[in-house]
């Protein structure tokens, strides 16, 4: 629905002039999820609201709520009416009509919804995006989406990139750093826990977020320092990966074989990393019998 | 989403689920790890550059989302202004595209 209805101008113009949008995870709102009771109650009114109107409520779904919060209409994922822009337009506009909305500002100024979260001033931030590639020649380059995104035909799994965020605290990113004194030349295995934290989010985008859970049954990264300059090492970075994924949340003998490469500037006084970018060579996402898709990934540090 | 979708399709070179338009990626042509590229700083900045989100695939950014359903009733009993409450699975909202 993202790619489809929710990256469409109208359907957008439509929510920042007539309505007060919202989104919700719904492992939030189950009984160990972070939302307030109140917010939990109130999620699970609405849904049980709409049941009893006779409408298709589901997990992933749009609604329609009057501006006393009571179901008017719903758009499951299941069914058309959420990712043809043309038809959920036709629902919102009705309800527009019937509840006599004039069209106005947004609301609340538009925000970037991949943000960092927040953290200890002294954390190494890392933003990833994963998104599958399509061979170019002697390159790998990024899918041409332009036309379908904000379309019907933006149901598909390659139609938008993944972001994440990640967050070592001081105590973990230090244990990236070398042992000893630091010239150009030296070389070390990086530590394997810390990455490992890393490592288990690079998975093109599939049904299956749950990160943990995956398996890696290789991991390799070693760093060699290529320049030292002014009290600031620049090493270089390669490894490989090789990590079962299950597309959905079963076993389906989907795996990620990768190759790295990056590189990490960190200070040779006080420790501290300046800026680290890792990246994905050759990567490919499938079974052993359908030799997978191409896929990529890229990691940098913020700021 | 599978078990409300039905079986989805995870196939050599196609990645989708029922009733959406399928695309069709390439299959791996050869073993070797793009020869002859230099992978030098230079080349890794400029692929993370290139697999950055593009604006077109960020339009969801430029809807004026409430924080929580709390804050979102409120501004739309204040406003006159029906609500749209979009409900998911997955990590987040960035990471599941859906």
């Amino acid at each position: 629905m993202r790619a489809s209805s929710l990256s469409n101008t109208r359907i957008i113009d439509l929510l920042n002039s007539y309505f007060v949008p919202v989104h919700l995870r719904n492992q939030d709102y189950n009984e160990h999820g972070d939302a307030s009771a109140q917010e939990k109650a109130e999620r699970n009114r609405i849904y049980r609201e709409s049941l009893e109107a006779g409408l298709p409520a589901g997990t992933v779904c749009a609604y329609l709520l009057t501006p006393d919060a009571h179901p008017v209409d719903v758009a499951p994922l299941n069914r058309p009416e959420a990712t043809n822009p043309e038809r959920l337009a036709e629902k919102m506009e009705r309800v527009i009509h019937d509840l006599e909305v004039t069209r106005g500002e947004p609301l609340l100024a538009p925000a970037p919804q991949s943000a960092p979260p927040p953290c200890a001033p002294d954390s190494l931030v890392l933003h990833l995006t994963a998104r599958y590639l399509e061979r170019h020649g002697d390159d790998f380059v990024r899918l041409d989406t332009k036309s379908v995104l904000g379309t019907q035909k933006a149901g598909n799994w390659g139609n938008l990139p993944s972001e994440d965020w990640i967050v070592w605290t001081k105590e973990e990113w230090v244990r990236l750093l070398p042992p000893g004194a630091v010239r150009s030349g030296t070389s070390w295995e990086l530590d394997k826990e810390v990455p490992a934290t890393l490592l288990r989010r690079f998975f093109p985008p599939t049904e299956n977020t749950d990160f943990d859970n995956n398996r890696i049954d290789d991991q390799s990264l070693t760093a060699r320092v290529e320049s030292v300059e002014d009290g600031v090492a620049h090493a270089r970075l390669e490894g490989t990966l090789t990590m079962k994924h299950p597309f959905y949340h079963k076993d389906d003998g989907n795996f990620v074989r990768a190759k790295l490469v990056g590189f990490m500037d960190f200070e040779t006084g006080t420790p501290r990393i300046r800026s680290l970018r890792l990246v994905t060579g050759r990567a490919t996402y499938g079974t052993d019998a359908n030799a997978g898709q191409f896929f990529g990934v890229a990691v940098r540090s913020v700021p | 989403m599978n078990s409300r979708l039905g079986a989805a399709v995870v196939t050599l070179g196609l990645i989708t689920w029922p009733g959406a338009a399928a695309i069709t990626l390439a299959p791996p042509a050869v073993a070797a790890d793009q020869p002859g590229t230099a992978r030098d700083r230079s080349w890794i900045e400029q692929r993370v550059d290139a697999w950055q989100p593009s604006k077109e695939e960020r339009a969801f950014d430029t809807i004026g989302w409430a924080r929580d359903l709390r804050e979102a009733e409120r501004l739309a009993k204040e406003q006159h202004r029906p609500i749209f409450l979009f409900t998911y699975d997955g990590a987040s909202l960035a990471h599941y595209r859906c």
